[in-house]
């Protein structure tokens, strides 16, 4: 005898078609996310290569002095927040990441930046971190070794 | 015979076949929907993904270049040098794009540029007999960008450094 479809059937038809649903929804908003990660990185990773640069810079322009002057790097160990300002490079200490300044608009998120610096002998070892206000981990570490800065006489 | 034709076995009921039509195209629109929808994120983030690659050749070529500089000038939206066999150069912001001597950085298709703008250290000294004495020791690019995805756009603003590794020498060898 027929009896059509019972309502367990229909309840199990009813939920394969839901948890169909939910896997192409759930694949269309991670793929949303990774790219959107992606782009994310891509700036804190240019925001930490920036602070390495300035801490190259920053002890390039200790050989700016005039040619009486002896030439002295100052000892630096420790967390420190460097910016670029007023046409100069700012190393200050401090214990907590600093926001990144733009010479322009800022973006919508804010990104916190921390150098810290440890001197071996005449090598200086230097990790830059940065983290967002989306990302609080420091999710991009990059790091730089330092040695003494010389003139190259041509 | 008489099995096909007994009163049981009549087949479906107008209604019956009219439920059944309206349930399958609800689902079929349902299901469409989902997949335009999928396709259409497919194609922006498969756009976004090109233009970030663009984005990243264009700042490394920037990046390369400068490294190597002689002789840089700020203009406040661009930068004027020399390269590393002493040919005159200028990155700057014109036409939406930045231009590396006239030619364009980004794909027009992929990126717009909203506003790039340059900065350089003022040197420590005025003393100006060796190079290094005067160099820039950092040239800071502020890239505020707009990646085209087809229907909509994504902001990218970012900020990237140079300190040119030129900048120790004793003599500006395209002086």
């Amino acid at each position: 005898m027929k009896q059509g479809v019972s309502l367990l059937e229909a309840s199990i038809a009813l939920l394969i078609i839901i948890v169909a649903l939910v896997v192409f929804l759930t694949l269309a908003s991670n793929y949303l996310r990774t790219v959107r990660y992606a782009t994310e990185l891509y700036v804190m990773n240019s925001l930490a290569q920036e602070g390495l640069e300035l801490v190259i810079a920053w002890r390039n322009k200790k050989i700016e002095v005039p040619f009486e002057e002896t030439v002295v790097l100052p000892p630096v160990n420790g967390s420190y927040c460097i910016s670029f300002s007023n046409n100069n490079i700012n190393l200050q200490p401090s214990g907590s990441p600093c926001t990144v300044s733009f010479l322009g608009q800022r973006p919508n998120i804010n990104y916190y930046r921390i150098l810290n610096f440890s001197t071996n002998n005449d090598i200086i070892s230097v990790t830059s971190s940065i983290n967002s206000s989306i990302w609080r981990d420091p999710f991009i570490q990059l790091n730089i070794k330092l040695t003494p800065w010389h003139i190259i006489f041509q | 015979m008489a099995h096909y034709f007994s009163v049981k076995n009549r087949g479906f009921t107008l209604l019956e076949i009219a439920v059944v039509i309206l349930l399958v195209s609800l689902i079929l629109l349902i299901v469409s929907d989902i997949y335009i929808g999928i396709t259409k994120t497919s194609v922006i983030l498969e756009r976004r993904i090109r233009a970030l690659e663009n984005v990243n050749l264009g700042t490394e070529k920037v990046w390369r270049l400068l490294k190597y500089s002689w002789d840089i000038q700020n203009l406040g939206n661009g930068i004027r040098f020399k390269n590393d066999n002493c040919v005159p150069m200028t990155i700057q912001f014109a036409d939406n794009n930045i231009k590396i001597n006239d030619e364009d950085l980004f794909d027009p298709y992929l990126v717009k540029v909203n506003d790039f703008r340059t900065a350089i250290d003022s040197p420590n000294t005025t003393e100006r007999y060796a190079y290094y004495q005067y160099a820039p020791k950092v040239i800071v690019l502020y890239y505020n960008l707009e990646l085209k995805e087809r229907i909509t756009t994504s902001s990218l603003i970012f900020q990237q450094a140079v300190a040119p590794l030129n900048s120790l020498y004793s003599v500006n060898k395209c002086q």
